[in-house]
């Protein structure tokens, strides 16, 4: 019994973790997004904002990825990779740029101008503005 | 030594240090890539597909590896914040592996709506034009033969194209609009080396709605001045042209110049639609191509397709049809005996001329359907591996049915 509850605290702990922000930059001209609009930001479907030309960052495969991608796309996997397909090879939309892990994609917002990247909740700090929690 | 590396590199590089440009942030230049390797062979001897007009890739009893395998990479590069270049490099195998330039333009962001490009770019005539080499992007391991050989491997254009792109509410909007020309090689006629083709003035429009993610309908309307020579009714239009003169009888310049693709009006229409819901596939497309006072077939041909995803696997069935037609009244054109009075030798030359007219109307004839079976299965998020079983049958009698079997990996970068 004390290991199912141990267990069903680790389970809280871990869902909890998978919670995220999309985050730009501090001083990024973007403002708070709701759902649909990030989802058309991260579909290529909107190339700029606020007059600013957007780069999507999407970290590297693993868990954050497919969290943000299940719950706020609601495509993955090849699906999605069919989807960006048509739209790079097509010049629908640029390629999104991948950054490594949290850090890699606060480091990529922080220096881009336009950036707009999703990092999982614990890594949000002051170098970085959320947009949007998922 | 380590001042001594770029200056190394200027001289490798000669003039391009002689001025320097801005320093430009090679970072963001995007590369990407695609490809396609697939292999194929008909089941009986003596038996090719497709049988009809485009060889675009051609199958026989012998297995073939490099007919639809393919290798492309592209470049983008942002110019400015708005600007960027980009060209997509394309190897074919039926080919020898020559590498084309099937996309280059550049493109001008006008805003998150408006956007033009200027440059070689793909005429937008069916659903999957855009990507119709890109093999991940769709189900099939080849587009649907009946609706997509009905152009001859005409792809590119070289001019201006403008896009729009909104949503209003769950509908997403795309129309699109161009204008250009495309000078070089198309294939009209079976079994013969590709016309020289030059299309002038063309002009259209595409329109892609989709909704809510799951509905996606299309529609498209192009014309444009077709000009061909280098076709098997050639050396009819010369011998009428010559009968004319000699017999003094201008209806033999009239079936003439009624037979060439001078200058002639060609209309194209789409309609197409997509869609993906819960765990099914539907797709189906309809053209109509129209060519005016030449020996080209009227087409009309479509395509209905449905499928189920399974997991990673995704059975597709789709049966396919094309009917061309050319006008009964071209033939009529050309007497069997010449108006009187003529030289005895004149009726054996018109009665020639009238069967090769007849032959050529003839091989643009269609009555063809198809029954296409695939599957295909996700190796990973970006390959795909695809196999391909197409029944090809004509009432044509002058056409075989036939059989292909081909398979093949699919895959993006």
């Amino acid at each position: 019994m004390k290991h199912m509850i141990m267990f069903g605290l680790l389970g809280l702990v871990a869902a909890q973790a998978q919670a995220g922000a999309v985050i730009v930059a501090k001083d990024s001209p973007l403002g708070p997004m709701d759902a649909e609009e990030v989802k058309k930001v991260f579909l290529g479907r909107e190339p700029q904002l606020s007059g600013q030309t957007l780069t999507v960052v999407y970290q590297g495969e693993g868990a954050p990825r497919t969290d943000f991608e299940t719950k706020v796309l609601g495509k993955t996997g090849a699906d999605l990779s069919g989807y960006w397909s048509k739209l790079i090879f097509t010049g629908k939309a640029q390629a999104p740029v991948e950054a490594g892990g949290d850090l890699g994609v606060k480091t990529k917002v922080g220096s881009t101008p336009g950036a707009v990247g999703y990092v999982t909740d614990g890594a949000v700090d002051a170098s970085v503005k959320v947009l949007f929690k998922y | 030594m380590k001042y001594m590396l770029p200056a190394a590199l200027c001289t490798a590089l000669g003039a391009a240090c002689l001025a320097p440009a801005q320093a430009y942030d090679f970072n963001s230049v995007r590369i990407n890539g695609f490809g396609q390797v697939v292999g194929g062979s008909t089941l009986d001897n003596n038996r090719q597909y497709p049988t009809n007009s485009v060889p675009l890739y051609a199958y026989d009893a012998d297995p073939k590896f490099g007919e639809e395998s393919l290798f492309a990479l592209q470049v983008s590069a942002p110019l400015t914040d708005k600007l960027t270049a980009t060209a997509q490099i394309v190897s074919h195998g039926n080919d020898n592996f020559k590498t084309t330039f099937e996309w280059a333009y550049v493109n001008y962001q006008f805003n998150s709506d408006w956007s033009a490009k200027l440059g070689r770019q793909r005429v937008p005539f069916f659903y999957f034009s855009d990507y119709l080499e890109v093999g991940v992007a769709y189900p099939w391991l080849r587009t649907p033969t009946a609706v997509y050989n009905t152009v001859g491997g005409f792809s590119n254009f070289d001019g201006a194209s403008v896009n729009y792109s909104h949503s209003f509410g769950k509908w997403e909007l795309d129309p699109q609009f161009i204008y250009g020309r495309y000078t070089g090689t198309l294939f009209l006629s079976a079994n013969t080396s590709p016309a020289n083709t030059d299309i002038r003035n063309l002009v259209g429009a595409s329109l892609h709605a989709n909704y809510n993610d799951w509905l996606n309908l299309r529609a498209g309307y192009f014309e444009s001045q077709l000009t061909v020579t280098n076709t098997p009714v050639d050396p009819v239009v010369a011998g009428l042209q010559q009968l004319a003169t000699q017999l003094g009888q201008p209806i033999y310049a009239q079936a003439a110049s009624d037979l060439a693709v001078n200058g002639d009006t060609v209309t194209f229409m789409e309609l197409g639609s997509e869609i993906n819901y819960a765990k099914w596939q539907f797709i189906t497309e309809y053209i109509e191509l129209k060519s005016y006072h030449n020996y080209i077939a009227d087409t009309k041909a479509f395509y209905v397709a449905l499928g189920r995803h399974f997991g990673k696997f995704l059975p597709m069935f789709t049966y396919g049809r094309q009917n061309g037609s050319t006008s009964s009244q071209l033939l009529g054109e050309i007497p069997d005996v010449p108006v009187p009075p003529y030289p005895a030798a004149a009726e054996a030359g018109v009665q020639q001329l009238r069967a090769g007219a007849a032959a050529v109307l003839a091989s643009q004839t269609a009555h063809d359907s198809y029954y296409q079976f695939d599957l295909r299965y996700d190796l990973a998020n970006n390959v795909a591996l695809k196999a391909d079983f197409t029944t090809f049958n004509s009432s044509v009698p002058s056409r075989n049915s036939s059989n292909l079997l081909s398979a093949g990996i699919a895959f993006s970068f």
